[in-house]
């Protein structure tokens, strides 16, 4: 327990300094949301069917790719041999830089919401429906991503290869129940009427923690 | 051995198609500052990496304390030091923040006091409070020389830990180095500066193409001399 | 360990046999199909490329829990093997499926149908599985992490399964002129000799890429041993 706790104050103190993941991550979001709002200009005003895949297509690219140097920053620092030395379980590390960034994470996407209400003209719709889609698909695709991130330091390419692995993987899963429960949300629903998706993403969320869990053990010592 | 700190058992390791370890081994008893020497690419660093635990040997054995890693991994890391070419420190963080997170990682009860006064006998306590990335390699290397005897390990080792080391890094090295085995810690450390390490070292070994080729005690250097030259000249 | 064995031989010869056979009905002795036509003979080789795509993976899957627990390279190479022929019979699947839609449903991809969707899924995570090992340099490195991948893509299958009842909200399924029956009774026979024949070759293909994949292994063993 001392060592996830001293693992998590870790990697928030060096990412406040270092910056690599929130500033990748901004800089990601605002690109991509500027790109759909010039893409979508010349197609009129109101496209409420727009606003789910807007949304969450800034959210996964950028949160993905913010991902990367959760892992990869310990090899090319060269420190990833003094935690592996240090007599703490891998699952605590797993967990500790989990919490990290998913703190960090979390963070930064209620920035593109502000960003994302800013540029677009989309009625804001139930709070609590999209509060809830938003952390149930964060925490999925975070915890995936943290275990792919752990397995890509080991890669050459890692930021496009955590890519290439999680997509697939997201796809049907994750990517499909925010998406489409989102929509329904911005259409005016609640969160009754996206029973299906938020459980998805619960069942989702589990299965990929107990994996990560499990497996963390093999991807650190390969 | 009984009451061996470290024992080695025909290790070998390949790398791909290179076999870097073909059989070595090694015993190391309490308050021993054993040296090892060798040509580049005999393997040492691979040794210092498999006797620590990070990596594992294709075949052949270690046990540290009498035990293999396997049966108690923490309790053996606990008792372990490495100082690295590398000093695993974060750059971002100052130079407390670094040796109390690793204090908190041994389990340490009071990371923090134990820092300070770790920084203190390194010579760093003026810059408690600086980004580590600040540092000059002579002050990391001291700082890591730090982080690596923080737990009061019983067994440390040391690659190549003169490399790029100034004069006081050098000195407070030797000086923590000697105080800590005259408590009965054993310290295992490779160099390529034969006149350094034999002055420390109570025992010797070269390390060459992949075996090990000799050993000697203190009081016996002017043979170990002779015999380094040749391997070193390329001898067999 | 010889990569023409007479088991590996034997294999081959039957999967040839069976794939001429099947060839022999789909094409020339089962009737024409009343509502599709002859567009329907390619159905036959579709599905049981399909069918042996997801079984591919299941191997994938297996060898590599085991090479997990063994850390004997020899299930790796069974790994490795069955995903590189699995992405084949799922890219045929895939090519084969429109041929024969275009005629039948007069599109060629149904965003609705979710064995579409799911052996699309399936494609992309084989083919993120080759990605990732010829990413690694080093044998143990890569199939050690190319073992977990393959079970977090496992992992996926069902859930993305399960996702079927909230995508068919959005797709729902269109009762269009497609249907009567798909499978008559003569069909059967074409359809079961189709579907051996691809086993039968999805082994013999398998057994040769192990074999060659164990043969690269034993010299690359010898060669650290000459390099002494």
């Amino acid at each position: 327990m001392g060592a996830t706790a001293a693992i998590f104050a870790k990697e928030l103190r060096v990412e406040f300094r270092n910056r690599q993941t929130i500033v990748s991550y901004l800089l990601l979001a605002v690109l991509i949301l500027t790109s759909f709002r010039f893409a979508f200009s010349t197609i009129g005003e109101d496209h409420t069917e727009l606003a789910a895949p807007i949304l969450w297509i800034t959210i996964f690219f950028s949160g993905l790719l913010s991902l990367t140097p959760s892992y990869k920053r310990e090899v090319d620092e060269r420190t990833k041999e003094g935690l592996l030395l240090a007599p703490v379980e891998h699952q605590s590390i797993f967990l500790g830089k989990l919490a990290a960034s998913l703190v960090v994470v979390f963070g930064l996407e209620v920035v593109t919401l502000v960003l994302f209400f800013g540029f677009f003209p989309f009625a804001f719709p139930d709070g609590l429906a999209l509060g809830v889609i938003l952390v149930l698909g964060t925490l999925g695709f975070v915890i995936l991503g943290s275990i792919l991130s752990a397995i890509a330091a080991n890669l050459t390419q890692a930021g496009v290869m955590l890519m290439v692995l999680a997509i697939p993987v997201l796809l049907f899963t994750v990517v499909l129940s925010a998406v489409s429960a989102t929509s329904e949300i911005f259409s005016g629903g609640g969160l009754s009427d996206v029973d299906s998706e938020w459980k998805l993403l619960t069942v989702f969320t589990l299965v990929y923690f107990a994996i990560g869990y499990i497996l963390i053990d093999y991807i650190l010592e390969a | 051995m009984a009451g061996s700190v470290l024992e080695a058992r025909n290790l070998v390791k390949s790398f791909g198609k290179n076999r870097v370890l073909k059989g070595v081994d090694l015993t190391i008893l309490p308050g021993e500052r054993y040296f090892l020497f060798g040509p580049n690419g005999a393997g040492k660093t691979t040794l210092v990496k498999v006797l620590s635990g990070l990596w594992k040997a294709d075949s052949g054995e270690v046990l540290l304390f009498g035990e293999p890693m396997e049966r108690d991994a923490e309790g053996i890391r606990a008792r372990i030091g490495v100082l690295s070419h590398d000093p695993y420190l974060y750059g971002e963080l100052t130079a407390m923040e670094n040796l109390e997170f690793y204090g908190q990682l041994y389990g340490l009860s009071d990371p923090r006091t134990r820092a300070k006064e770790m920084l203190k006998d390194v010579g760093l306590y003026a810059r408690a409070h600086d980004r580590v990335d600040t540092f000059s390699r002579g002050m990391k290397q001291r700082l890591g020389l730090g982080r690596a005897l923080l737990h009061d390990p019983d067994l440390v080792f040391l690659d190549e830990p003169y490399t790029g080391l100034d004069m006081r890094a050098s000195t407070t090295l030797e000086r923590m180095v000697r105080e800590k085995s005259e408590e009965g810690k054993a310290f295992f450390a490779i160099t390529h500066d034969l006149g350094q390490g034999l002055e420390m070292a109570t025992r010797a070994g070269i390390l060459s193409g992949g075996k090990m080729d000799t050993e000697s005690e203190a009081g016996d250097w002017d043979c170990f001399s002779k015999r380094y030259l040749d391997v070193m000249g390329g001898g067999r | 360990m010889r990569l023409y064995d007479s088991s590996r031989l034997l294999f081959l010869l039957w999967s040839a046999v069976l794939v001429l056979n099947g060839i022999l009905l789909a094409f020339i002795i089962v009737p024409r199909h009343e509502t599709m036509g002859d567009v329907q003979r390619i159905f036959y080789f579709h599905v049981a490329s399909a069918w042996i795509a997801y079984v591919a993976f299941g191997v994938t899957f297996v060898a590599s829990i085991v090479y997990m627990r063994t850390k004997d390279f020899k299930w790796d190479n069974w790994a490795v093997s069955s995903a590189e022929i699995g992405v084949v019979f799922t890219t045929l699947a895939i090519l084969t499926g429109p041929m024969w839609a275009k005629a039948v449903w007069e599109v060629y991809w149904r965003w609705e149908d979710l064995k579409l969707l799911m052996t699309l899924v399936l494609w992309l995570v084989f083919i993120a599985y080759l990605a990732l090992r010829a990413n690694v340099p080093s044998r143990r490195t890569k199939a050690t992490l190319a073992a977990v991948f393959s079970v977090i893509g496992m992992s996926c299958i069902p859930l993305s399964f399960a996702a079927n009842r909230i995508w068919t909200q959005y797709h729902p399924t269109v009762i269009a002129s497609d249907q009567g029956e798909i499978v008559t009774e003569g069909m059967l026979p074409a359809l079961i000799v189709a579907v051996f024949a691809m086993t039968f070759l999805y082994l013999a293909l398998l057994l040769m890429r192990v074999g060659i994949a164990q043969l690269q292994d034993r010299v690359d063993e010898l060669k650290t041993r000459v390099g002494d």
